[in-house]
């Protein structure tokens, strides 16, 4: 019996897991993909010679960080999103990016940038304000 | 062994291996359904963000190219500038637009068509929001794909529950229907034949413990049933051997019954014999030594002038006295073997019990006197009748007071007592202050001529005939003679009459008690 209680008590968690707990926040194909695109676009703009620029508060120095390529997950923060991309500095290194961003109208805006700043996003996603 | 204790197999629905089976399906079913579903929807996750972010990307960089080469003043510039984003087949079109009218489109002739199934999403180009780039894809090959996953998945969970059962229901054929089986066969087996043998199985599991522990009972209740029966033969020939033996018992006992009935009548007829020959010769006896008594008592008594020498008076004395104390002799055997032959037959009578005591001392009176004894008698009331035969009362009482005062030493007492005992009977009890006779010569002067021989010379006085006689006397009044004797102490004999000889009870008379020689509470004789 301790036995079959606690399959079952598997299964419910894996079906509770596997469900789409934040499937009627997740946003649709079209708002993903214009979101990607918001994103890219924002970093279109921020490039200078094809790299952005980022202050090292703890070196003091300008990093030349390159854009490679887009995560392809979206994570929800409330009405918000959080997107990421992979940046490469000057020495080869791989620089994380999330962008925080938000509804404008009927596109997108980024509103923070967290610049290597992954600690951020995993307190966020363990207060549970942060979902997939 | 009756059938109806023996139970059947169950129902198919409450078989173990059903139960089992359906148990493992369950568990799998409810393991697996769940996981795959969850597979499955992060791999739809994953797909339609790969999706998107392609499309996204793709859309945003020809925006970009269009805006840093200014292709909005250029049609053929910005269709070129769109042109790759038609490698991606979830693209189904483009659009640059400024408002509403469209610049540049893909597929160029077309662009997006009004109503076109798909997802769509704008982009915009400058900064300001005044070209904007529109782009419709679709997810068809993504459903096709993930239809064609399912279905691949759902084939796979198929197989796999296919598997599990098939896995599941040989193992347990293998490791508990077999054992389980071959255990529940020997069971039956053993239950309808009433025969237990063992069941061939060595595996080392838990089917294995269960079906070597079955055989260990097997096999101690075999050896228990051995033993049982080895005990049951052995007490069974027991048995047999005990009764031969008591038919070679019987028969002995028979055989000896039978000698014994022999020998016990030529005993009686022996015994018949010497009692009539002792009758026979004593009657004979007693006429001659009648003629001795009177001519020796003339001769004594010198009727017919002195006896010269005087010696011969002497003797004549002797002759007498030898002649009186055969005679008593004689008497006593010749009472004995009348009672023996059963021709001694009791004259009861009205008997005051004081009156005879008072007669019996009177007569052993000069015996005490002679040797030095003090008589005493006593009565627990003041008269006592009884229904008895006086002259063999006196005489048993003579007997016993007689034999005492022979066997008391000078200064010693010799006391007789007439009570009623505690269970009724009529007690005359004759004790004396003698030496005693030890315990186991106590049955053998009861006995004619029995005599304790080479123990005391004063227990060898006598005939050995008194105590016998006064026992048969008391046996023919119904009664019975008890010897006590403690050596150094005494001897107590007592005469025990049955109750219903006594006839009133009441004072003493005055001739009575004067007839009495010695005190009622005792008195020198």
């Amino acid at each position: 019996m301790n036995a079959i209680r606690t399959i079952l008590l598997v299964a419910a968690l894996l079906g509770l897991g596997a469900g789409p707990a934040s499937a009627e926040t997740s946003p649709s194909l079209t708002e993903k993909a214009a979101l990607q695109a918001a994103m890219q676009r924002h970093i279109d703009r921020t490039l200078v010679d094809g790299a952005i620029l980022h202050l090292d508060r703890a070196s003091g120095e300008v990093q030349r960080l390159h854009p490679v390529t887009a995560h392809p997950m979206i994570l929800i923060y409330g009405e918000h999103f959080v997107l990421c991309f992979d940046f490469r500095d000057d020495a080869g290194n791989n620089v994380p990016i999330d962008y925080y961003m938000a509804r404008q109208g009927g596109s997108y805006t980024v509103f923070h940038t967290a610049v290597a700043d992954r600690a951020l996003l995993q307190d966020l996603m363990a207060a549970g304000k942060v979902t997939r | 062994m009756q059938d109806r204790n023996i139970p059947s197999r169950p129902p198919w629905p409450q078989r173990l291996h059903i139960r089992f089976l359906a148990i493992v399906s369950f568990a799998f079913l409810l393991i697996i359904v769940p996981c795959a579903w969850l597979i499955f929807s992060l791999m739809h996750q994953a797909d339609d963000a790969m999706l998107t972010a392609r499309v996204g990307n793709l859309s945003a960089r020809a925006a970009g190219a269009i805006e840093r080469h200014g292709a909005y003043v250029d049609p053929a510039l910005a269709g070129d500038l769109m042109a790759p984003l038609a490698a991606d087949r979830a693209f189904l079109c483009a659009e640059l637009r400024n408002g509403t009218s469209v610049v540049a489109a893909l597929p160029a002739s077309q662009g997006c068509v009004a109503g076109q199934e798909g997802h769509y999403f704008e982009i915009p180009v400058d900064d300001k929001g005044t070209w904007i780039l529109r782009a419709g894809f679709t997810d068809a090959e993504l459903v096709k794909l993930r239809n064609l996953e399912m279905l691949l998945g759902l084939a796979a969970i198929s197989v796999a529950f296919f598997a599990v059962l098939v896995a599941g229901g040989v193992s347990y054929r293998f490791l508990i229907w077999r054992p389980l089986n071959r255990l529940t066969d020997g069971i039956l087996h053993s239950a309808r034949s009433g025969s237990r043998s063992v069941i061939p199985w060595n595996s080392r599991d838990e089917m294995g413990l269960v079906v070597g522990a079955y055989n260990n009972l097997v096999l101690s209740e075999t050896e228990r049933e051995r033993q049982l029966q080895d005990s049951v033969e052995r007490i069974q020939a027991s048995e047999s051997a005990l009764a031969t033996l008591n038919q070679e018992l019987e028969q002995r006992v028979q055989e000896r019954t039978l000698e014994l009935e022999i020998a016990k009548r030529e005993a009686d007829r022996a015994n018949d014999s010497k009692t009539q020959f002792l009758w026979s010769m004593s009657h004979e006896l007693r006429t001659p030594l009648n003629a001795i008594l009177g001519f020796s008592e003339i001769m004594s008594r010198e009727l017919f002038g002195r006896i010269t020498p005087v010696r011969y008076k002497s003797f004549a004395d002797d002759i007498h006295y030898s002649g009186q104390h055969l005679l008593k002799v004689i008497n006593d055997l010749l009472d004995i073997a009348r009672i023996e032959v059963g021709r001694e037959t009791l004259v009861d009578e009205p008997t005051d019990i004081a009156a005879l005591l008072a007669e019996t001392l009177r007569v052993i009176a000069p015996l005490a006197h002679d040797g030095g004894v003090r008589l005493e008698s006593r009565m627990d009331r003041n008269s006592m009748t009884l229904r008895i035969d006086p002259v063999k009362m006196r005489q048993i009482l003579i007997n016993l007071l007689g034999n005492a005062v022979k066997h008391t030493p000078a200064d010693g007492t010799v006391s007789i007592e007439a009570r009623i005992a505690p269970d009724g009977r009529v007690a005359f009890v004759v004790e004396d202050t003698g030496p005693g006779i030890p315990a186991e010569f106590l049955d053998q002067v009861m006995e004619p001529f029995g005599r304790a021989e080479g123990v005391s010379p004063h227990l060898q006085k006598g005939t050995g005939l008194g105590l016998p006689l006064a026992r048969k006397m008391a046996e023919l009044h119904g009664g019975e003679l008890v010897l006590h004797s403690e050596v150094g102490v005494g001897t107590r004999v007592t005469v025990y009459l049955p109750a219903n000889r006594q006839i009133t009870d009441g004072h003493i008379t005055d001739r009575h008690m004067a007839d009495l020689p010695v005190g009622r509470t005792g008195t020198d004789a």
